[in-house]
């Protein structure tokens, strides 16, 4: 700013300031999704938008949450379920849930809270009827030959009665399927299982943390999961190496 | 009242109000990509160490940044600040005028995000303070501005079905001003550890010298599409014009035509740039990646265009070496022929509570210089290797080492030795450890320290002048926050 008048410039950069700001204000700094999709510049039937305007649940699915969750529901990383054939009623409960911000287990906040913050519930039940539908069609050989396999059948089938362990096929199913709100364990990954066991297991375990879904303040979260609060009971006296030998059982089931 | 001072002005207002905005909503607090994805940045970014990419990331970029919520306030800032100090006190190679002192290096000012369904951009501007402006010697270090990374995409994603040979495609097309800032792999050119440097010390970044295929050193506008069959192959060509003036001059701003202090790179014709890689599944938290790229430029000299190349310039303090008033490209002299092949692979575990990644690549480049306009010799050889190892836990405490090795011909570019006279060569060897403690995912607190064991050639007294490699070593202690 080499000018004779630094009083003018100054005056000059007030004015753009000013105009700029009422420009701004004018905008709302908070209105830009409420404006309709600009049609010939959306996709609906290829986006990966959230929230924007109402993209369908299998457009989505193959779109945002196959990203991790794999197409057909097979997820590569052990942090993240497989959904494959998982149970409708169940993927919808957790879907609300997630949005609602009532399940609160660790990853579940970091990675949920905002994918699942827009979700409408017509799309909730779109989700839910596509991995529902998509084959639970792999088995998980890596586990065949644990040590712990026997272990975790017991447990699976029998239950620990002296801990008041009930067995797991009591609701998840003969065969860990699953049945309607109760979830399909069969075939689920074990870092996965042992990760939801503890929230269960410590239900007054909190941890100071970021959270997903637009929320600036780190803050104390109770890493809780409401809607199983059937398990609560079941393995409060699970130990550590008990719930990892029923999830290594688990995940080697079709 | 010029552009540049209109420019400075309307960039004071942005940031007022990008803090008024925030001011109204503490939400908007975030980095825009967290903002629209709702996610955490580890989501996206390797144990939290931004830029690294995880598999989602690379989805994420490669979809045009396009995942999420259009947001209302489409900017970021990110700062950077800290101490940097050397061996050598703080006045020696490479170092610009560092005080050794706590001080701002950057702001980084983010725009884009998601823009329509097919459309999204990267467009990171920075503000320099206290940069050394190159232009003949007389003018003060002061704080400037300038377009950082662009990346302008479309892109589109098909899904058929699983049965069918290929399932899934991602094809696109990017505006950008870096080669290899298009990439999605942090074992390329623009993407490579070490991630945070200081605007005081160029030494914070690694080796002097490097072939033309590095880092911020293709910084043209340039235009490319690509594709990533099945999430496994990935293809992408690019063509990178000269700076300088035209519709995409703002992609280099301020180098221009007309700026004697920022000379733009003159380029003859579209010079091309290729990528490609095998990117594996992800098994168990590990996945890979094996790769090839390179690229061939023909670059005209200009006034300035010694110092402005290959940073070489700045490393070395080397006053421009002409005093034409103008910027303008010699075009009877020809061009220098920079032509680069490179090898890159990387690997990733990640698992909470644990992290590990490496990279390394390897780049051969050949340069003609028929007619001596930037070199001595009209054939120059350069090869350079570089990797690094590191491991995060929990997202927040960090380590990682750094290797990175240059080689090629003694060339009077590289300096002559003060007693024999004769030409130095580039030869340089560099280690740079970190680590790093994120309290925050936007928040990181780390120290870098930069080891030279060769440098020019030599270890000991390696310039004729008594300066031992050594005395190039740099400390870092550094400030990143991101909003």
């Amino acid at each position: 700013m080499k000018s004779k008048h630094p009083f003018l410039n100054l005056l000059r950069a007030i004015a753009i300031l000013g105009i700029a700001s009422l420009a701004i204000i004018q905008l709302g700094c908070t209105n830009f999704n409420d404006i309709p999709p600009v049609t010939t510049l959306e996709n609906p039937s290829r986006s990966r938008t959230i929230g924007d305007y109402p993209v369908s649940g299998k457009v989505l699915a193959v779109q945002v949450c196959a990203s991790c969750h794999g197409v057909n529901g097979y997820s590569n990383s052990p942090m993240i379920p497989n959904l494959a054939a998982q149970q409708k009623d169940y993927l919808v409960n957790q879907l609300q849930d997630y949005r609602d911000r009532t399940r609160s287990n660790e990853y579940g906040v970091l990675y949920m809270w905002g994918m699942a913050h827009y979700l409408s519930d017509a799309q909730i039940q779109e989700l839910a009827d596509y991995f529902s539908s998509q084959p639970a069609n792999r088995v998980n050989t890596e586990y065949a030959k644990d040590a712990a396999l026997a272990r975790g059948k017991v447990i699976f089938e029998k239950g620990i009665p002296e801990a008041g362990v009930i067995q797991c096929n009591s609701c998840h199913g003969a065969d860990g399927k699953g049945i309607a709100t109760f979830p399909r364990i069969a075939g689920q990954r074990p870092y996965y299982v042992i990760q939801q066991l503890h929230v269960w297991q410590h239900p007054d375990e909190k941890k100071f943390m970021e959270v997903g879904g637009n929320t600036w303040a780190p803050r104390t979260i109770t890493f809780a999961r409401p809607r199983g609060a059937l398990m609560l009971n079941n393995v409060k006296n699970l130990s550590d190496a008990d719930a990892q030998a029923v999830a290594i059982y688990l995940s080697t089931l079709p | 009242m010029n552009f540049a001072c209109l420019l400075k002005t309307f960039f004071a207002s942005l940031f007022g109000l990008l803090l008024f905005c925030i001011g109204l909503n503490a939400a908007q607090a975030l980095p825009l990509f967290a903002r629209q994805t709702g996610q955490n940045c580890v989501s996206c970014h390797a144990g939290g160490q931004y830029p690294e990419l995880t598999p989602y990331g690379r989805y994420f970029k490669l979809t045009g940044y396009t995942l999420g919520t259009r947001q209302d306030i489409p900017v970021s800032v990110q700062f950077v600040g800290g101490a940097a100090t050397s061996t050598n006190g703080n006045n020696g190679t490479g170092q610009v005028h560092q005080s050794g002192q706590l001080e701002p290096n950057y702001i980084f000012l983010d725009f884009g995000g998601k823009i329509f369904d097919n459309f999204g951009a990267f467009s990171q501007w920075d503000y320099n303070f206290d940069n050394q402006i190159s232009g003949k010697g007389s003018i003060p270090n002061q704080n400037s501005v300038s377009a950082d990374v662009q990346d302008w995409r479309y892109a589109d994603h098909y899904v058929g079905e699983s049965a069918d040979s290929i399932s899934d495609v991602i094809w696109g097309a990017s505006l950008n001003n870096y080669a290899g800032v298009t990439d999605v792999w942090n074992s390329s050119p623009m993407w490579m550890y070490p991630y945070i440097v200081s605007n005081r010390n160029y030494g914070t970044a690694g080796v002097p010298y490097n072939t033309r295929l590095s880092s911020f050193s293709i910084h043209n506008p340039g235009y490319g599409a690509y594709v990533y069959l099945n999430q496994n192959f990935y293809a992408e060509a690019d063509l990178y014009q000269s700076s300088g003036a035209g519709a995409f001059s703002w992609m280099t701003y301020p180098a221009s035509n007309s700026n004697p202090n920022y000379a733009p790179t003159y380029l003859q014709g579209l010079n091309p740039y290729f990528r490609f890689a095998y990117q594996s599944d992800e098994h168990n938290g590990h996945n890979w990646m094996i790769g090839a790229l390179g690229s061939s430029i023909n670059q005209y000299a200009s006034c300035d265009t010694v110092s402005q190349s290959a940073a070489s310039g700045q490393f070395k303090g080397v006053s421009p070496n002409c005093s034409g008033p103008v910027n303008a490209p010699t075009l009877s002299s020809g061009t220098v022929q920079y032509r680069d092949k490179a090898i890159d692979s990387q690997y990733q575990y990640l698992t909470d509570p644990h992290t590990v990644t490496a990279q390394a690549r390897f780049t051969a480049e050949t340069i003609y210089d028929p007619n001596g306009i930037m070199y001595s010799n009209p054939n120059n050889t350069m090869n350079s290797f570089l990797a690094k190892v590191s491991y995060v836990y929990q997202a927040t405490y960090g380590a990682a080492i750094g290797y990175q090795n240059v080689n090629g011909t003694a060339d009077s570019k590289y300096g002559t030795n003060a007693v024999t006279g004769q030409s130095l060569n580039p030869n340089s060897i560099a280690w740079i450890p970190s680590i790093w403690y994120q309290p925050l995912q936007n928040m990181r607190i780390g120290y870098q320290y930069t080891a030279f064991t060769k440098f020019n050639g030599g270890t000991i007294n390696y310039n004729g002048s008594g300066t031992n490699a050594s005395a190039n070593n740099a400390s870092w202690l550094y400030l990143w926050l991101a909003m």
